[in-house]
């Protein structure tokens, strides 16, 4: 059964929760949530535990609502093996089939949503190019570092062309090469016209590919909207950015410099340094190029949440 | 390692083979989640363990005949592929194989990749099933062979002709696979409804097909090696011939009364062993493909709940 919204270009949601609850035991994981997601690019934005894999995960119909309807394309998520030919997925989990190559694994994808030998090989050669991943194609997945593991679960989410895609956390643990390159890829595809949602606890990443953001705190619907709003709100509370990698001690005594960096730690090994910004977007701005030509390297950035944990808070007091 | 900083290619237009959908065929995806199950089987510790697991007999009869050049081959055959292999590898090769189905995906964490793919779950089951089954019937069979090999190579014709030797070793892995084929369906349904398979399963060996098969009363009918024996018993002709000491000693040990009955008329017939054997696998196969049909999967996300 084909969905009348599959093939249609009548603006319809793409994705509709209606009154959806789900819970793990005792514990409630999204709680009485409706929410209507429109074709574009989407930010589902959340401190961690906000209930955003759990969105995910329902609307990808891994998971089964415990109350409610959850349907994608019009056609009902859960247990829906044919709509799996129209999503893509881009897990938050660092898991791959370790032993395989770049280049098998995203074969292997494309064979699993149902090509032929030949037309699989020719979309791993086609996404991996598309993810900058040629020159290392054909070294094993494990020896991938946390960027190029992340671009290999990007492209093995395009195989079958996808109508919607759904990424969890793409960018978490990325250098800031990679997180560039990843943003850029992300906003080429939603310009094919895909419908992208992308999690996040991280406004900043978020807002360079969209401003049409849901906002989610213990499993509710805090906000949905535009995010220059919660921005303004936002700013007021300093910007927590965790910067790993070598050197460290010289990184930070650069950063010193910086007039909008209003707070620093080194971590305890020396592999580590936490900044304080109240200007996220210059900081984010700076970061490829303080990634190359010295003597640090930077080989993971993390945001911390809290603050936009203090605008959920405060959000949530409204 | 840094990831490499090759520039970001445009988007290629969309091609007709990779914007239509008619293309796709799920016995494709099938096929390809059936090798790459297979694949899964041949990575890991676990094959090092079961291949360990599979020359162990071999290896005993290897021993055995070098240190007792008198040994005899009809004894060390019932010792070794009529007893320690159904009671003992092939459960534990079946517990391997067919327990971690969809644990080790759930562990591993990639099962989402299978998820998000238009296979449906009960296919995805009964595919990833097979392919434990395959694994678990292969190391059996070479198990079996080997076995046979080490006991009668170099016996020289005292034991039967070679056609007589391959016909026994024929029929012993023709049993013996119908054995694998029922436990993988038992601890493959075991996987999906506890998450201590492992022990679950040994104790089940242990109690199920140890205990309760060597006693002479009715319980054993729920164990898979019981059916199996009968098979044995019947088919592989010396040791149903009545009167021989080997044929009383296999009786005696199987707790089979054949006085009175020495072709085991009172018994399940042969098609009856055959039909529980199948009709195990099948029920048990088909069960589990509902199960995890209705089955919600649950990955960890790093560091949180959510």
């Amino acid at each position: 059964m084909v969905s009348p919204i599959i093939g249609s270009s009548e603006v319809k949601p793409i994705i509709a929760f209606h009154e959806v609850s789900k819970w793990y035991g005792n514990v409630i994981g999204i709680n009485k949530l409706t929410l209507e997601i429109m074709p574009g690019v989407c930010g589902l934005l959340g401190p961690n535990g906000a209930g955003k894999s759990t969105l995910l995960q329902l609307a990808t119909g891994q998971l089964r609502a415990s109350q409610g309807r959850v349907e994608v394309l019009g056609e009902r998520a859960w247990n829906n093996p044919h709509l799996n030919r129209f999503i893509g997925l881009c897990p938050e989990q660092d898991a791959l089939y370790e032993w395989m190559t770049g280049q098998q694994f995203i074969q292997c994808c494309a064979q699993l949503a149902g090509l032929n030998a030949r037309a699989a090989k020719a979309k791993a050669d086609e996404l991996i190019e598309t993810v900058g991943m040629t020159p290392y194609r054909h070294r094993v997945v494990r020896g991938y570092s946390k960027g190029m593991r992340q671009r290999i679960k990007l492209a093995q989410a395009l195989v079958n062309d996808p109508k919607v895609l759904f990424l969890d956390e793409p960018m978490t643990g990325t250098d800031p090469v990679a997180r560039r390159d990843l943003l850029e890829i992300i906003r080429a595809l939603a310009n094919q016209g895909k419908t992208i949602v992308v999690s996040s606890h991280v406004l900043y990443e978020v807002q360079t590919l969209t401003p049409n953001v849901i906002l989610m705190n213990h499993g509710r619907l805090v906000a949905q909207g535009d995010i220059r709003q919660i921005r303004d709100l936002m700013d007021k509370h300093p910007h927590r950015i965790v910067l790993v990698g070598r050197q460290c001690r010289q990184l930070a005594a650069e950063l010193l410099d910086y007039p909008d960096v209003v707070g620093l730690r080194l971590g305890a090994d020396g592999a580590s340094v936490m900044l304080e910004t109240l200007r996220p977007d210059d900081f984010y701005a700076r970061l490829p190029s303080l990634a190359t030509g010295h003597p640090w390297s930077i080989d993971e950035v993390f945001s911390e949440d809290d603050n936009l944990d203090a605008v959920f808070h405060y959000l949530v007091d409204q | 390692m840094t990831p490499n900083p090759v520039p970001v290619q445009q988007l290629p237009a969309k091609t007709p083979q990779t914007a239509g959908k008619a293309d796709v065929s799920l016995a494709r995806s099938c096929w390809t989640l059936y090798r790459l199950s297979l694949g899964q089987h041949r990575h890991g510790r676990r094959w090092i363990g079961t291949l360990a697991l599979t020359l162990l007999p071999m290896l005993i009869a290897i021993i055995i005949r070098s240190t007792d050049p008198y040994a005899a081959p009809g004894s060390m055959e019932f010792g070794l592929v009529f007893m320690l292999i159904p009671q003992g590898l092939l459960p534990l090769l079946a517990l391997v194989y067919a327990s971690g189905i969809i644990q080790d995906e759930q562990e591993d964490q990639t099962i989402t990749y299978l998820l998000v793919r238009p296979i449906p779950k009960w296919m995805m089951y009964l595919i990833k099933w097979a392919a434990a089954l395959t694994a678990a019937e292969i190391l059996a069979m070479a198990a079996i062979v080997l076995t046979y090999a080490a006991i009668f190579c170099g016996t020289h014709g005292a034991s039967g002709s070679f056609i007589h030797l391959a016909e026994r070793c024929l029929v012993a892995c023709t049993v013996h696979g119908l054995a694998i084929l029922a436990y993988c369906g038992i601890f493959g349904l075991m996987g999906l409804v506890t998450q201590r398979v492992l022990v679950i399963g040994i104790l089940y060996t242990a109690l199920f097909e140890g205990l309760f098969a060597n006693t002479p009363f009715n319980l054993r009918m729920i164990t898979v090696i019981y059916y199996a024996r009968l098979l044995i018993y019947r088919l592989l002709p010396h040791h149903a011939k009545p009167g021989l000491r080997v044929h009383s000693t296999t009786a005696n040990t199987w707790k089979f009364i054949t006085a009175g009955d020495p072709n085991l008329k009172l018994y399940p017939h042969n098609w009856v062993c055959v039909t529980v054997l199948l009709s195990t696998a099948i029920f048990t196969s088909a069960l589990a493909g509902w199960i995890c049909s209705n089955r919600e999967f649950y990955v960890k996300t790093p560091n949180k709940t959510d």
